[in-house]
């Protein structure tokens, strides 16, 4: 039985990184698999670089928890690669996304007052 | 690859649900990271591994149901392998080594396989290509020019043949193309109008040759290479169906063939440019020249010896209908196409990857010895183990699981080793047929897998072997920690120490024997001087701007023999050790009984030469004479023979005077008289003795348009490219030239084959060798280590040093007399192998077989001693206190 789908954001964080990084690759366009990894490995400065298996693995657990969808293929690209599955966030992954930055920033502020960083640069 | 390893780690469910999406994201990394280099890709693959690993850990441990069985097997074997992987990184010294060897061994091995996969084993490019085959004519009791056909013979063939699908007549063609400039010359191959269809290809764009543009008459029409079609005519897809000028006829481009399209003639004539429909009707080319290569395609369900069967009785009908041609003494062969294109190199290629797998036997037996060695060391760990429990084979899947893990390791690397290695080994290889098919594909990573698994389980139950049979109890009880119990391993360490020795002594022989062979093939006399001569390839034109071949000819000549230090230049219509151009006739000698149907025994191969050119090449004339300026187109007609005709035919008799008659080459017949007698020259290789030659004087028949022209001068060059240059252009620009080359290159690259099999087993043997000293080396080493107390009791009892080492090397020296003498008994067995390799040596030769053992155990014995110094440095009382 799938799990049922849970809708209140703050249970679902904190989210693992590269979780996270899909979320924001998909903040305003609709992606198939090789993009992402593509668009995560630039976003993250090449310190994420995923694996086929991890990012499909990532991408099952999101589309049960209701974080992405499969989403249309986009136009112009009715003669890509027939395997490719394009995906989109949901308004609950947006909700989950905005949970996580706000926890992230919550910890860079602490992190501030701790010196540990410079306030200024976020 | 990686589908099939997303199969067997990912869980089903998943999978099923992914399998496309994770393939073609795949592809398109892959496609990216090649773009990368070889270190992306490498990058890439152990990325995508350890995610599978992870995901599947991290997948069942989400998945709330029972996992099925079979998994769990996959998650202990998971578990060994982790477990072996630790225990090889603690111990790094042995894993690199071991490694490393294991990379050369299956490296090596691997490299070999894919050229013999490449040559020997995989299909020809085209479809059903097992049923293709070459037709050729051998003379009857000798191998002399089997790959070529006559014409008459062939179109016969064709017609009365049931058991081809169809059969198809090549020669070679040349033309030229106009080009900014000046002419550029296109090499091509006229063929029957169903060659293509018998190949079993078609051209991408246009037509293939329809029945009626083939002959004489015919509108003349082409079907144009892709290279051609881009490099001359930019790619335009417009070509098909336009006319262009090839040579002097304008020539409709019907057909255009698609790219990388490899024509089975190329083997034999190089890349084609181009292809025509026969412009002659091969019945009426007479049956007694042979220059035409046929292929056909056996007709499905039929088998080679039965198309053999029906092509010999074909012949024997043509004997019976037509017995005035020639040719009783030439019967058809039926070649399968993929050997005939291997030719004469699969004895080697089998021969060297045997010795490799020899090499790599070796190899495994040194990895053996190492992981028995530390395997050793732990006993005790083992021993403890067993006692409490853990089964045999618990243990023994432990060691099996290291060894596999290097001999993957080993694989990986070797693949690596083979991917450098194997560009080189191709490009430095003389002459390899079908390079292009020669590369890392499945088969050949199959192999390396499957060698790399084998001899994992081998050496990896060496150490199973010699430490797992004690009594654990008995091994616990052990005081002495340097375990000098060990009497059957160190009779399994001696036993391998024997088998290397053997193994090694075996390859140097093989190497030893190909070294004396390939000295003896460079003291080799072909007939003619190569120093100082060079030579060129001439192509004179035919139709209107040929009509004065002779005097043009003539005129670059006079020109070439005018430049400074030129003292000799003469043209032949076919060079020796070249192969173009090779045509053979029979012919009628007066004195020489023939049977009353006119067949004519006497056959020759046939040249046509300039005055000047046995000169040139420093061809010794051992009678009579040999041709003049006074020899023209008008003169009577005189042919000079070499003394293997002369002996063959005559029984040694004189020949000079003696009249030669009734052949015929393009319309003009030959009836003239014997003028002089040469030595026979070398024409196909260095290793053939020379055939009977016929020359007759180009201006007498010179229908032949290539000619090569020899130079003899000063220095290796004589003559530069520029020269010859300028002199064609001054005569007549309509003259294509090229392949300028010094004689002694060509004489060079005839040997080129036997020089790279040489080197290539010696270098095999020698690291065989290498390896075989360095285990010998740490036995003898290990046995000194063991024996510390004995040797320090011995000598303080009195015994002197010398005495002690002695006693100590002949341990080894035993080992390596019976090694030395399994050696020779396996290489007396194998040697044989070698024979078709070896020029003018016996494959039992004395003297390889003396001086060989000799050498190595010279060196094993050096081996040993070697370590056996150390017990100088033994000074007794510390031995015994320690």
């Amino acid at each position: 039985m799938p799990p049922v789908p849970r809708t209140d954001p703050r249970s679902l964080i904190p989210l693992a990184p590269h979780v996270y990084h899909i979320l924001l690759a998909l903040q305003d366009r609709v992606l198939h698999g090789y993009a992402l990894i593509k668009a995560i490995d630039e976003q993250s400065s090449g310190t994420i670089v995923l694996g086929t298996s991890t990012l499909y693995a990532a991408v099952n657990r999101m589309l049960d928890d209701g974080l992405i969808a499969e989403a249309q293929r986009p136009p112009g690209t009715e003669y890509d690669d027939p395997r490719r599955r394009y995906y989109a966030i949901t308004p609950l992954g947006r909700r989950v996304a905005k949970a996580e930055a706000v926890r992230i920033r919550a910890l860079d502020q602490l992190a501030a007052k701790h010196r540990l960083i410079p306030a200024k640069e976020r | 690859m990686h589908r099939a390893l997303v199969a067997v780690v990912l869980p089903r469910v998943f999978r099923r649900r992914y399998d496309a999406e994770i393939s073609s994201a795949f592809d398109d990394l892959y496609a990216e990271s090649r773009g990368r280099g070889p270190a992306a890709v490498l990058e890439l693959w152990l990325r995508e591994i350890r995610a599978m690993l992870s995901t599947r850990t991290r997948l069942h441990r989400r998945a709330p149901h029972p996992r099925p069985p079979g998994d769990a097997t996959m998650r202990a074997f998971l578990d060994d392998l982790r477990f072996a992987l630790r225990n090889l990184r603690r111990s790094p010294g042995f894993t690199v080594v071991a490694l490393v060897t294991l990379a050369l061994g299956i490296g090596a091995t691997t490299t070999m396989f894919s050229v013999v996969h490449g040559i020997l084993l995989s299909a020809l490019p085209y479809p059903e290509s097992e049923r293709l085959v070459l037709i050729a004519e051998a003379q009857a009791g000798t191998r002399d020019n089997v790959f070529v056909a006559s014409p008459a013979n062939a179109a016969d063939w064709a017609a009365q043949q049931q058991t081809l699908d169809g059969l198809a007549i090549v020669n070679l063609s040349f033309t030229t193309i106009p080009e900014e400039g000046g002419l550029t010359q296109l090499n091509g191959a006229t063929v029957s109008h169903s060659f293509f269809d018998v190949i079993g290809a078609q051209p991408m764009l246009g037509r293939d040759f329809s029945p009626d543009e083939q002959g004489p008459e015919s509108t003349p029409v082409t079907i144009i290479s892709y290279g051609t079609w881009q490099q001359y005519f930019g790619g335009d897809s417009a070509l098909v169906g336009r006319t262009i000028r090839l040579g002097n006829t304008e020539s409709t481009v019907v057909g255009i063939m698609p790219r990388g399209y490899r024509s089975p003639e190329e083997h034999y004539f190089g890349p084609s440019d181009f292809w025509v429909p026969l412009t002659f009707d091969p019945a009426a080319q007479g049956r007694r020249g042979h220059w035409v290569r046929v292929f056909g395609r056996i007709r499905a369900g039929v088998t080679i010896e039965e198309a053999q069967t029906e092509f010999d009785g074909i012949q024997r009908r043509i004997h019976l209908e037509d017995p005035g041609a020639d040719f009783e003494d030439h019967v058809p062969v039926v070649h399968p196409l993929r050997d005939a294109i291997a030719g004469d190199i699969r004895p080697a290629l089998l021969l060297l990857l045997g010795a490799v797998g020899l090499v790599l036997i070796v190899a495994c037996t040194n990895i053996g010895n190492l992981m028995l060695a530390r395997a050793v060391a732990r006993r005790h760990e083992l021993a403890l183990r067993t006692a409490l429990g853990a089964g045999r084979a618990r243990i023994v899947r432990e060691v099996l699981s290291e060894s596999t893990l290097l001999s993957l390791g080993g694989a990986a690397s070797g693949l690596i080793i083979t991917w450098l290695v194997l560009p080189k080994l191709i490009g430095f290889a003389p002459d390899l047929p079908r390079p292009e098919d020669v590369g890392i594909n499945l088969p050949v990573v199959v192999f390396a897998v499957g060698a790399a698994l084998t001899t994992g389980v081998l050496f990896g139950l060496i150490p199973a072997f010699g430490v797992l049979r004690h009594d654990p109890q008995q091994v616990l009880r052990e005081t002495d920690r340097s375990g000098s119990g060990g009497r059957e391993r160190q009779r399994l360490r001696q036993s391998l120490v024997v088998i290397e020795v053997g193994l090694s002594l075996m390859l140097l022989i093989g190497a030893g024997l190909l070294v004396r062979s390939f000295m003896r093939l460079m003291a080799v006399d072909p007939g003619f001087s190569a120093d100082h001569v060079v030579t060129a390839q001439l192509r004179l034109p035919g139709g209107a701007e040929g009509t004065n071949r002779l005097l043009d000819l003539t005129n670059v000549l006079t020109r070439v023999r005018a430049l400074p230090g030129v003292q000799s230049a003469g043209t032949v219509s076919t060079l020796p050790l070249h192969g173009l151009n090779n045509l053979s006739f029979s012919v009628r000698v007066d004195g020489v009984e023939y049977g009353d149907d006119d067949r004519f025994s006497t056959s020759a191969s046939f040249r046509t030469v300039t005055p000047g050119y046995f000169d040139a090449m420093d061809v010794t004339v051992l009678r009579g004479r040999s041709f003049t300026d006074a020899d023209g187109a008008n003169a009577p007609q005189v042919a000079v023979v070499n003394d293997v005709f002369v002996e063959r035919y005559l029984q040694a008799q004189d020949p000079i005077g003696r009249r030669v008659s009734d052949f015929q080459f393009a319309n003009i017949e030959f009836d003239g008289t014997i003028v002089g007698v040469i030595q026979g020259v070398r024409y196909e290789n260095l290793q053939i003795e020379a055939t009977p030659e016929l020359y007759v004087p180009f201006d007498q028949m010179p229908a032949l348009g290539i000619q090569f022209l020899a130079a003899r001068g000063m220095g290796r060059l004589p003559i530069t490219s520029q020269q010859l240059r300028s002199v064609i252009r001054e005569v007549n620009p309509s003259i294509t030239m090229n392949d300028v080359t010094a004689m002694a290159q060509r004489v060079s690259e005839a040997t080129a084959r036997p020089r790279f099999n040489m080197m290539l087993l010696s270098g095999f043997a020698v690291f065989a060798l290498i390896l075989a000293a360095i285990n010998l080396y740490a036995v003898i080493g290990y046995t000194v280590t063991q024996r510390r107390r004995e040797i320090a009791i011995r000598m303080a009892l009195g015994a002197e040093v010398g005495r002690v080492v002695r006693y100590v090397v002949k341990g080894g020296a035993v080992l390596v007399f019976i090694g030395a003498i399994l050696g020779l008994v396996g290489a007396f067995a194998a040697s044989r192998l070698l024979a078709s390799m070896l020029y003018d040596v016996s494959p039992f030769d004395p003297l390889t077989f003396i001086a060989i053992p000799a050498i190595t155990i010279g060196v094993a014995l050096l081996a040993s001693y070697w370590p056996a110094r150390r017990i100088a440095r033994v000074h007794p009382t510390i031995a015994l206190r320690g």
